[in-house]
């Protein structure tokens, strides 16, 4: 019986399960001992719980295009950050243009449905062109190659952008229409809080009946499914890549505004942190999985925002908010441990691998 | 590139790659930025050895793929490809005039224009410009056509004149400590570059060298294959330990800046051979290996420091502490790492090399 299990269960697993446990422990311990505390009202935890929808949502719009790639060249794109970063950035100067020239007040709603549209545009040119330029000329090399070459890609546009927009923080124009806040049913919402999580809502929507509904969707799913297979069916394999990377580059520009809108200021490695936390969020969701990505970029926004103040205060920890991106990793290993095929994956992730 | 692609199609294919390079290479501020050191005193700048460079270069790929055969086709897609690179910098300078690009693209200041457009004005400069691109192509093709023996000589005469240039401030104090050759200094630089006599006085004497080595270099080297095995052994070991004697000369010919560069790049190598055991051989992509060399800064740091008494050790001693340390935390970390999930050790070993710094940063030594 004893020699069973002996052989059952490694060291490891053991190390890895009292690390686990502990740190579930330490979470509910500290929950426990916040609530009862109670430094923070109800009115505290809603405000929490609606900034957590907002950035979950713009890191699930973000991880839908790390979960795409994944899904079709089974490598992870390093260089979605960077491709998140370029729209918004470069809507910047639209934004900013129009603030000049009073545009941004007479015709608000127009306005931003410029800066979308630019900064998509942005986002899509380059993550087209990244796949044209770095990825196809590997497609069929180990798949170490790729992965380096995405983070050599990264690099590039971060100092490309940084070359070319100098390395100042710009400011983002406010734009006086989400400035304030709307009460509904008794809660209190800021504004630009509402739009963002709207509009993230309604593009995930968009994005996801695109993948699922219209034959290019069908198309990428196929491809994702098995290259050959689709390739014998008349499909164009790497036309159906390069649309995925559009596809993803689209969602990741207009994240990227909605970034923007919420943090009010670009700057050219604003990309690295929201593409490790939406790189995070689809490997929570289950990496090759879209809602799970949506899902998973939605519970990591939550948890970041929640987190700091419910698991942490109560142990006594000063100034927790600092320690919500150790949340977010910590999350990301435990989830690696145990569960490597995070919420909603069915692929064994390490045999695919 | 597929095959069956026409010549002139890729010509301007990659002509247009070119002018988008050498725009944003303007528009980064690299040309700006190059430009204040020149090759050749007064004569041509790093910035326009930038953009020359790509003109040439991608010149060159386009009469590669005309082939040899066709002279005509090569000759032409390579100005062709020389020209729409060109373009690109004309494009630049001609918008420039029109709209202010500086609201968006800070580097694209009145000073880039001027050096665009060789300090001529725009009326000028651009069809200047256009002139380049055609002679930069027309030397790639021609440099292409030529025979292996002169253009091998060409190249590398005019690339050690180029990093002769560029090395300028590195190579000046080394002549210096030369003795009586250090008059080669004043042969050989002006104020900022090259003389122009000294430019002329290399070439010609890299290409001598070159083109004698091209000649006579074949029977040597069969010399020395036809040598007996035990011969062989000896030269080879001979040549090591020449090698090796040079290295240990380099840190007091070089000087102090140099010195330290070589150990840099020693430490790149080193940490180089152990990243490959871990890629090459076991085929992981650990991205937290430098946590391992962090580690390693920060046990020694600690074992040498002088506030712990007694056990306050030098270097050497302290090394193989250090390299134990090292091996213990690889085997902590590593073991978990590949059991548990193969591909994943990627982003956990992300992770873990940002948060060794961390980590270590909550143990100051100081007390």
């Amino acid at each position: 019986m004893l020699q069973r299990i002996r052989e059952r269960i490694s060291p490891t697993d053991v190390v890895m399960w009292l690390i686990g446990g502990g740190l579930m422990f330490m979470v509910v311990w500290g929950s426990i001992a916040t609530l009862i505390k109670g430094t923070y009202t109800t009115r505290h935890w809603i405000d929490f719980v609606i900034f957590g929808l907002a950035q979950g949502s713009v890191y699930a719009l973000i991880a839908t295009g790390y979960t795409m790639v994944y899904g079709v060249l089974r490598m992870i794109n390093f260089a979605h950050g960077e491709v998140f970063m370029s729209g918004p950035y470069t809507a910047y100067f639209v934004a900013a243009y129009f603030y000049r020239n009073d545009f941004l007040e007479a015709q608000p709603i127009l306005c931003l449905g410029v800066i979308f549209l630019v900064s998509m545009a942005v986002s899509v040119t380059i993550a087209f062109f990244l796949e044209r330029i770095a990825y196809r000329p590997l497609r069929g090399a180990p798949r170490l190659i790729p992965l380096i070459t995405a983070i050599g890609a990264s690099f590039f546009l971060q100092y490309l952008f940084r070359g070319l927009y100098g390395s100042s923080f710009q400011a983002y124009p406010d734009i006086p229409m989400l400035e304030g806040h709307w009460v509904i049913a008794g809660i209190r919402i800021l504004k630009f809080q509402a739009v963002v999580i709207v509009a993230a809502v309604m593009l995930m929507f968009a994005l996801y009946s695109f993948v699922m509904k219209s034959r290019i969707g069908k198309a990428i799913r196929s491809v994702s499914e098995d290259k050959e297979a689709s390739a014998l069916m008349g499909i164009d394999v790497d036309k159906m890549i390069s649309m995925t990377f559009v596809v993803g580059g689209a969602a990741a520009g207009a994240a990227g505004v909605l970034y923007a809108i919420m943090f009010k200021q670009v700057h050219f490695f604003m990309g690295f942190i929201p593409g490790i936390k939406a790189f995070t969020a689809a490997v929570l969701g289950g990496i090759g999985n879209i809602p799970g990505a949506m899902l998973g970029g939605i519970f990591l926004g939550l948890v970041e925002s929640v987190g700091p103040s419910l698991f942490l205060d109560g142990l006594g920890i000063v100034a927790p908010y600092q320690l919500k991106d150790a949340i977010a990793f910590t999350m990301l290993v435990m989830v690696l441990i145990f569960r490597p095929t995070g919420f909603l994956g069915e692929r064994l992730a390490v045999k695919k691998a | 590139m597929n095959q069956d692609q026409s010549p002139w199609r890729y010509a301007v294919n990659i002509g247009l790659i070119g002018a988008l390079t050498v725009v944003m290479l303007a528009l980064i501020g690299m040309v700006a930025a190059f430009n204040k050191r020149d090759i050749i005193y007064k004569v041509v700048t790093m910035g326009d050895t930038l953009l020359l460079l790509t003109a040439v270069f991608l010149s060159f790929l386009a009469a590669k793929k005309a082939g040899r055969d066709q002279t005509l086709t090569a000759i032409g897609t390579a100005i062709l490809t020389g020209v729409i690179t060109a373009a690109g910098i004309a494009l630049l300078v001609a918008v420039g005039q029109l709209i202010n690009l500086r609201m968006m693209f800070i580097n694209a200041s009145p000073a880039l224009y001027q050096i665009l457009t060789f300090y001529f004005g725009p009326k000028l400069g651009i069809p200047l410009v256009l002139l380049g691109g055609v002679l930069s192509g027309l030397f790639a093709g021609v440099l292409y056509l030529a025979p292996p023996m002169l253009r091998k000589t060409l190249i590398t005469a005019l690339s050690s004149v180029m990093i002769a240039g560029v090395l300028q401030d590195m190579l000046r104090p080394v002549i210096s400590l030369w003795g009586p050759l250090a008059k080669i200094n004043l042969f050989l630089f002006a104020a900022n570059g090259l003389a122009f006599k000294g430019a002329v006085g290399l070439f010609v004497l890299v290409a001598l060298l070159v083109y004698g080595w091209g000649r006579k270099g074949s029977t040597v080297k069969s010399k020395v294959v036809g040598l007996p095995a035990g011969q062989q052994r000896t030269l080879k070991i001979a040549t090591m330990l020449a090698i090796v004697f040079v290295l240990l000369v380099l840190p007091k010919i070089l000087g102090l800046f140099l010195s330290e560069v070589l150990t840099i790049v020693g430490l790149y190598v080193l940490l180089g051979l152990g990243l490959n055991i871990v890629v090459g051989f076991a085929g992981l992509l650990d991205l937290g290996y430098v946590a391992f060399f962090a580690v390693g800064s920060y046990v020694v740091a600690v074992l040498t420091s002088p506030e712990l008494g007694f056990f306050s050790m030098g270097f050497w001693s302290a090394l193989p502490f250090v390299m134990a340390a090292g091996i213990l935390s690889g085997v902590l970390l590593g073991v978990p790492v590949v059991k548990s999930f193969g591909f994943w050790s990627c982003p956990t070993g992300c992770g873990r090399g940002s948060a060794a710094p961390r980590a270590s940063a909550k143990f100051p030594i100081s007390a």
